[in-house]
């Protein structure tokens, strides 16, 4: 049997279709969203975020932290920090948000594929 | 035909042969408690645990720096610089090599962009730390700064009196000095980090140090550029990735972006803020910019960069930008207005219509 150049072509093309599309996976979807809550840098409560009118309420430690999720959106309501940098973060709703109170030591974020353009802030 | 079938057998035969080798993964992962921010890790890995070293990595060495620079607390069996400012006048101090590694860059830097920034300001940044914590406790209460204390401080500012001997690993300041190193400390943990993860083999990574943002390589995915946004500076949003928090994005790979602005750290007092980059000629919070944002290969120096850019008045900066090469960057003015360097266009997907492929 002769090996032709068309043969060794098809090779080719294969090859390199199957490498691509393992290579590189897609940024397209949109998957669930998970609400993570991290509290002294360990991980206190995580849930999906469903867009249901279903409210959740999280009372956190001593100087009083409140954080609410509901349709689809997580945010603090309030919290005891002179800087109020939490509270004015506003609502986190799409994978990759992220609100920090850096007194009362707690995290809040979402977490799911990123489907933006953006990765990160600097700020 | 029957060649296009058997084409297609192939490669759905040979992808599935491979469909379970390790695919690239998003992953990100937050901590605080290290230079008075959060500290983020995002990027690409093939499994988990690769990514979880990774970040364990970053917190590591954030955290060992940390002590290093701070000046506020000490810590058991490590000199920082706060052990230098006690023995301010008393004796020489040994300390890490990093702290030696940081106040030589700094020293450089204070050369090199004429003395804006200085990390021996020391007694004026505390007189301004003093006033503004105790203003954002107490509003109702907030003061300026007497002018006088700020004049007295500022006659023990002189970097050139921070003594360093490289030899046996010494720093050593007069009586009535004080190091304060907030304006390049993230920038040099950032790039120290970055340096050791790309020598262990690390890829696909982005460290973001409350903003102070440092691309290792690109992302994994079908982009060859991460999207760095460029923060909004009348946006009362923090870290938001959404539309509203942004001036535009920025597509880097390998690059630096940080930001310094005047919304990051201020008080009010009647009505008026004053924020935390002090003008070492004023002795009062730069007034020229709402914010800077540098784009720069070492986070060092992009740091270091965003701070003398935002003291320096915009000619002045525009032609320093300009004559340090590898360097671009985007100033917001105090009237809405936003300035760049000849080549930062083309990073920018709004001003520049850039791409992230």
């Amino acid at each position: 049997m002769r090996i032709r150049i068309g043969d060794i072509l098809i090779v080719l093309v294969v090859v390199a279709v199957s490498v691509l599309l393992l290579v590189l996976p897609s940024r397209g979807a949109t998957g669930t969203l998970t609400a993570v809550i991290i509290v002294d840098n360990v991980e206190y409560e995580r849930f999906e975020l469903v867009a249901t009118d279903e409210q959740l309420e999280f009372d956190l430690h001593e100087p009083g932290v409140v954080i609410k999720a509901q349709d689809g959106q997580i945010w603090f309501v309030s919290s005891s920090c002179a800087d109020q940098t939490c509270v004015n973060t506003g609502r986190l709703t799409r994978a990759g948000d992220i609100a920090v109170c850096l007194p009362n030591r707690v995290i809040v974020k979402i977490e799911g594929t990123n489907t933006s353009d953006v990765d990160v802030v600097a700020e | 035909m029957k060649k296009i079938l058997i084409l297609l057998l192939a490669i759905i035969i040979i992808t599935s042969m491979f469909g379970c080798a390790p695919v690239m993964q998003q992953y990100q992962t937050e901590f605080i408690d290290t230079f008075d921010t959060v500290v983020s890790v995002i990027g690409y890995a093939r499994t988990q645990d690769e990514f979880t070293k990774t970040a364990q990595m970053v917190y590591e060495n954030f955290t060992f720096m940390n002590k290093l620079f701070d000046i506020y607390n000490d810590y058991d069996g490590v000199n920082n610089i706060k052990t230098i400012n006690d023995n301010a006048g008393v004796a020489p101090v040994v300390v890490d090599k990093l702290i030696i590694d940081l106040i030589m860059q700094a020293k450089a830097w204070h050369e090199q962009a004429n003395g804006t920034v200085n990390i021996a300001l020391g007694p004026v940044l505390k007189i301004w730390h003093d006033y503004r914590t105790e203003g954002i406790e107490n509003p109702a209460f907030a003061q300026l700064p007497e002018k006088d204390a700020l004049i007295e401080a500022a006659k023990f500012t002189d970097i050139d009196r921070v003594i360093v001997d490289e030899q046996s690993s010494t720093v050593y300041i007069e009586q009535g000095m004080r190091l304060d190193v907030g304006a390049i400390a993230k920038g040099f943990a950032t790039q120290v980090t970055a340096d050791l993860l790309e020598e262990s083999g690390v890829e696909h990574i982005l460290i973001s140090a409350g903003g102070n943002v440092k691309a290792i390589g690109q992302p994994a995915d079908e982009r060859s550029k991460w999207g760095v946004g460029i923060k909004d500076p009348d946006s009362t949003l923090n870290y938001s990735t959404s539309e509203q928090n942004l001036l535009d994005v920025a597509f880097v790979e390998n690059l630096s972006v940080v930001t310094s602005g005047s919304y990051e750290r201020y008080y009010i007092v009647n009505e008026f803020t004053y924020h935390h980059i002090i003008d070492e000629n004023t002795l009062f919070p730069a007034a020229h910019y709402k914010s800077v944002t540098v784009v720069t290969k070492d986070a060092t120096a992009a740091d270091v960069l965003s701070t003398a850019l935002f003291i320096m008045p915009i000619e002045q900066a525009l032609a320093f930008v300009e004559s340090a090469g590898n360097t671009e960057a985007l100033w917001v003015t105090l009237g809405g207005e936003v300035v760049f360097s000849s080549g930062m266009t083309p990073y920018l997907r709004d001003l520049g219509g850039a791409t992230n492929k």
